[in-house]
């Protein structure tokens, strides 16, 4: 078992490795000096000689590979270098947006949670009639639904007519201004977990040794709440961990309808201010922390699910 | 096969497809009046007999636009899609078939691709490469390979190992032969079935992008850059947003119900005609 | 950590085929035989090999050679509807070597599809059907035609009634008597079914564990049976009861010094745990891998 993690954990070096040269290409790939665009002015271009001294000062002018190295030496040490823009420490405005998204993906995840499982339930239960059909339906129509037109919708509704929830902003991370965000987000990642809750209970359900349980007389509430669901379960937990993968790339676009300053927003932003810096250590923050994420996934539904423990044990 | 008509899923997703294929073909004809026709006597009207959706802060009707724009958003569908399997077919069948070096290389390409969520990568890439339709897409293509070439992958994983390919190499055939003869027919169902599904899901991140300021630039009609559109009137003018946003839903939706319905008619199908 | 396990599949082998005649293999399941079987034409590549048809060393040359050379020698696999591609009608199968091949008009094509699914005896309407439609039989036949389709000179049929019904089975292998008769072709019977090769084949070879331990023409054998272990399979009544059939490849003697039937055999003698046995030929073509006989 431990082999096994050790072995994962291995695999995802090269990953990161290339991560970091994606996260620090961004720089590159980008029309147009940064330099010049950043010293920009109202008074018109700036001059050769600032824009030559800004080069130096932020190092843009040695060659790409030892930009790289220095970039990933500086990294690993936990420097993310200054922001373009505002010239503060990079890694403190990441940090801090990410405690943020946090707060709001933990919210969320129990709003989908609270959602999908009992409508899965639900639906596999009461399979094949119109209620099993419309919980479907809602899982497809929330699946195609547009996050950032789903949030305009809630804060039509919620803030502008009825006025009971501000529209937009942190307010200190109250659940006043997390309630509208935290239901879009919650709303799509349930989408799917429901589909899965539904069809994994189906498949729980059609086991022998339900049969074997109902063929001995226990009441129903028995066979599907203690042997079924508990099995069902299994798959959800892990679709959990996806969610988070889920739940990240939703944030983008819905913290910024929202204007909650979580790691999507600041991603956003720096990309609007081509604040460079910014960008290739927020990129490279967000898939490191997904890539731990997964792993961790994986390696607890290795716990989980005894097959693919023993499968390991090899 | 042609009990496929019976599924519902297919049916109303079949349907829906067509007629906006049918919109988007003909919409100079199904439009009411110019998409970008710039008219400020007429700006921020609610729907009406002349503007069924309305008219946007520049006088423009909205059902134009968004008639005009479900081009805009099946030509980026379709686009992304196919550029997303052909690089996915030709590295997923590399890595499959061949195995070896060439798929551990392949693997942990996918890999790094994967370590970032899709909005983000998406989101930088469209950002550092600029504006643009063509930026867009292949920043969305650059998100979208690595889930096909996997799926392509494993499907060929499977099928390599069964007796009848086996035996075509036994008849004399070539690799080559095998892998489009044999090896591609077999694989077909699960493609097409992401391949669907792929094209809503590439219109909805398309639309965010948009939406964002990434992607297509005014004054192009596209459903997400007119919902941004929309964000400032929200309050006097709520219905600029609402339709796009409606059309996008819409849209995808089929392209989902279409998904759905392949998958159950190839899936069982596809597991019994392949023995595991 | 784990240290891989390699058992030897086909060990120290050497026979030979002449021309027309059938020659069966025998042995119990997971003995080798399979592995031989695709040995001989070149599906699995050993370097360990050497592998002689009609005077060409087929294991020296080169890919597109031997591509060349694959119409010549076809195999009929073990399981007929997994040999067969589920998305290809019958007949688009049974063509297939044609179309390999080449340099044929559609017309004959045609024609000789026709001829073949004639001489297999399956029923025309049949063919125009997916694989998933037909019986296991009806697929057997239709793997026979697509073997035949090429003109071969060499058939190596593994277990080609297995898992198919008595009276199926029967159908087949009298099909194959008449077709290598009217054909004259050279067949090599891999199977572990003993009524097979007494019924089907002029000469054979008993496997055990990767080696041939009897071998000769099929009546002397079973008139005269030598080895242990083939008198275990072929006559166990005439043994007393003792026979035990399982194939055993996880137990027994892995190791390389001494006979390899040597834990199981009754008639063991010391030299048999010490010294591996040679082929000794003990009649006019009749061979045994054995010290005692």
């Amino acid at each position: 078992m431990l082999g096994y993690i050790f072995k994962r954990i291995l695999l995802i070096i090269p990953a990161l490795l290339f991560v970091s040269m994606i996260s620090f290409s961004m720089a590159y790939l980008t029309p147009g000096d940064p330099a010049e665009i950043l010293l920009m002015s109202p008074e018109g271009s700036p001059s050769p000689e600032a824009i030559d001294a800004f080069r130096v000062r932020m190092g843009l002018d040695l060659p790409i590979h030892i930009q790289y190295l220095r970039w990933l030496e500086k990294v690993l040490h936990g420097d993310l270098g200054y922001s373009f823009m505002s010239e503060r420490p990079v890694a403190d405005a990441i940090t801090n947006s990410f405690k943020a998204t946090l707060k709001l993906s933990l919210v969320s995840m129990i709003v989908s949670i609270v959602v999908s499982i009992p409508l899965g339930i639900l639906a596999a239960i009461k399979h094949n009639t119109i209620i099993d059909d419309l919980c479907r339906l809602g899982a497809l129509i929330g699946v195609s639904i547009p996050n950032f037109w789903q949030a305009f919708l809630l804060i039509l509704l919620f803030s502008v007519h009825l006025d009971w929830l501000p529209v937009a902003g942190y307010g200190g991370g109250d659940i006043e201004h997390m309630i509208l965000p935290a239901i879009t987000l919650g709303t799509s990642s349930a989408a799917v977990t429901t589909r899965l809750m539904r069809s994994s209970l189906l498949e729980a359900l059609s086991q022998d040794y339900i049969i074997t349980a109902r063929a001995k007389g226990l009441p129903e509430r028995i066979v599907i709440g203690k042997h079924a669901i508990k099995n069902a379960l299994i798959p959800v937990v892990t679709i959990l961990g996806l969610n988070l993968g889920f739940l990240l790339n939703g944030a983008v676009v819905t913290e910024w309808v929202f204007g909650w300053p979580g790691i999507g927003d600041l991603v956003v932003d720096s990309i609007y201010q081509r604040d460079v810096t910014m960008i290739q250590g927020s990129i490279l923050f967000i898939a490191v922390i997904f890539v731990t994420l997964n792993l961790l996934v994986d390696i607890s539904y290795t716990y989980l699910d005894p097959r693919i423990r023993y499968e390991s044990v090899d | 096969m042609r009990a496929w008509i019976k599924n519902r899923n297919i049916l109303i997703g079949l349907s829906i497809t067509v007629t906006l294929i049918f919109i988007a073909a003909f919409a100079p004809q199904v439009a009411p009046h110019d998409p970008t026709e710039i008219n400020p006597m007429v700006r921020l009207q609610p729907p009406s007999k002349e503007y069924p959706f309305g008219t946007d802060h520049m006088g423009r009707c909205i059902l134009s636009r968004i008639v005009f724009g479900s081009r805009i958003s099946l030509l980026v569908g379709v686009v992304v899609i196919s550029g997303s399997l052909l690089i996915g077919i030709v590295l997923g069948t590399i890595s499959g078939y061949f195995g070896g070096l060439a798929d551990d290389l392949i693997m942990r390409l996918v890999d790094g691709f994967l370590a970032i969520p899709s909005m983000f990568l998406a989101l930088a890439l469209a950002g550092t490469l600029g504006p643009g339709m063509f930026n867009l897409m292949m920043a969305l293509i650059a998100v979208e390979w690595t889930s096909y070439a996997r799926v392509v992958r494993g499907s060929i994983l499977t099928v390599k190992e069964q007796e009848f390919v086996e035996a075509a190499r036994g008849l004399g055939a070539s690799d080559l032969y095998i892998l489009v003869h044999h090896i591609m027919p077999n694989i077909l169902s699960p493609i097409i079935v992401i391949a669907t599904l792929g094209i809503g899901y590439a219109i909805l991140a398309a639309a965010g992008l948009s939406f964002l300021g990434f992607g297509v630039q005014p004054p192009t009609p596209e459903w997400g850059s007119m919902l941004d559109d929309g964000r400032l009137f929200m309050r006097k003018a709520p219905y600029i947003m609402i339709f796009p946003g409606l059309a996008i839903m819409i849209t995808v939706l089929a392209f989902n119900f279409l998904g759905d319905g392949l998958r159950d008619e190839l899936d069982p199908r596809f597991r019994k005609e392949i023995p595991h | 950590m784990l240290k891989k396990r390699y058992i030897k599949a086909v060990d120290c082998m050497s026979f030979r085929i002449d021309r027309g005649e059938t020659f069966g293999l025998v042995g119990e399941s997971g003995c080798g035989k399979t592995t031989a079987g695709k040995l001989i034409l070149r599906l699995i590549v050993l370097t360990s090999v050497r592998i002689v048809f009609d005077g060409i060393d087929i294991t020296r040359i080169k890919t597109r050679e031997m591509r060349r050379l694959r119409p010549r020698m076809q195999m009929i696999f073990q399981n007929p509807d997994a040999s067969l591609d589920p998305r290809m009608k019958i007949e688009k199968s049974i063509v297939e070597p044609l179309r390999l091949k080449g340099g044929l008009r559609r017309v004959e094509i045609k024609e000789k599809v026709m001829d073949l699914i004639d001489a297999v005896v399956l029923n025309p309407e049949h063919a125009r059907r997916y694989p998933y439609q037909m019986s296991g039989g009806q697929n057997q036949q239709a793997v026979l035609a697509r073997a035949l389709a090429s003109n071969p000179d060499f058939i190596v049929a593994d277990e080609p009634t297995s898992g198919l019904d008595l009276s199926v089975q029967a159908q087949i292998l009298t099909l194959m008597k008449e077709l290598k008769r009217d054909l004259e072709l050279t067949t090599m019977f891999i199977t572990h079914d003993l009524e097979v090769v007494r019924q089907m084949s002029d000469r054979m070879a008993v496997m055990y564990k990767g080696k041939i331990v009897e071998m000769g023409e099929t009546e002397e054998i079973f008139s005269h049976l030598r080895h242990p272990y083939a008198k275990l399979l072929i006559a166990p009544d005439l043994q007393g009861g003792c026979g035990h059939h399982e194939a055993d490849i996880n137990g027994g003697n892995n190791n390389s010094r001494g006979c390899v039937f040597y834990p199981r055999c009754q008639l063991a003698e010391d030299v048999c745990s010490k010294r591996e046995p040679e082929m000794m030929e003990v009649k006019r073509d009749h061979q045994v891998l054995c010290h005692i006989f």
